[in-house]
């Protein structure tokens, strides 16, 4: 809703046309909601704005929950329900520019060993990252 | 028409409270929202960053980065505020 034209708002936009499947829950729906009454005046996003979101992301999105409480992010706990949702999931990849939720597949952060030992399967890319990926397998499938 | 919906007990609870703060039983308060709701035109995603970008006036002119940063900032705020929302 910032950028829709920045790799973000792209990546959503592969989500909606069913090009990669994403999955939230209901505690990250309500962090949407919640997000920009902490945003300053000059982002403009109302409340409306963002229950619209929500509803736009429901629509695309498969939504889990319950999600069990299974990893607690060792720096930011707070971070936790995202790891745990790609794990309920079954999800390959968390896309974010969270330098905590990067940090966990940095191989030079000792507090993400844990981590890396027990979900080698997910990996974190930021979503510039995220879109070289599609562009180099939709080239390699001659989709582009 | 009428509806049936079924709550589990938090829900119910948080809706009762709810409902109880603005001075209404639940069907009146429910329905209340319902009836928003109704009238509320469903806006694609398009619809909305337009309409955003419409409100803000002017572009945000801000990088990857910087949005991303800003982003970080409201999100420890609105954890911190829920935290102790939480507690109380």
């Amino acid at each position: 809703m910032l950028n829709p034209a920045g790799p973000a708002g792209r990546c959503v936009e592969l989500a909606r046309t069913g090009r990669v499947k994403l999955f939230v829950s209901e505690f990250i729906l309500e962090e949407i909601s919640e997000l920009h009454l902490k945003l300053p005046a000059r982002a403009a996003i109302t409340a409306e704005d963002t229950e619209d979101l929500v509803q736009v992301v429901r629509s695309i999105a498969t939504v889990l929950d319950p999600v069990p409480a299974v990893y607690i992010h060792p720096i930011d706990p707070d971070d936790s329900p995202y790891i745990d949702l790609a794990i309920a999931a079954s999800a390959e990849l968390i896309v974010s520019r969270d330098k905590h939720l990067l940090g966990l597949v940095d191989t030079a952060k000792p507090w993400a060993d844990e981590f890396r030992t027990r979900f080698s399967d997910i990996r974190v890319l930021t979503p510039d990252q995220f879109l070289a990926e599609q562009r180099i397998a939709l080239e390699g499938s001659g989709g582009l | 028409m009428t509806i049936e919906i079924q709550l589990n007990d938090s829900e119910a609870v948080a809706l009762q409270q709810k409902a109880q703060a603005v001075g209404q039983d639940l069907p009146a308060y429910v329905s209340d929202i319902l009836r928003r709701e109704a009238r509320r035109p469903f806006r694609t995603l398009r619809q909305i960053t337009e309409d955003i970008e419409k409100q803000r006036g002017e572009p945000l002119n801000m990088t990857e980065d910087e949005i991303a940063e800003m982003l970080e900032i409201a999100k420890h705020e609105m954890r911190a505020e829920r935290r102790l929302r939480a507690a109380q």
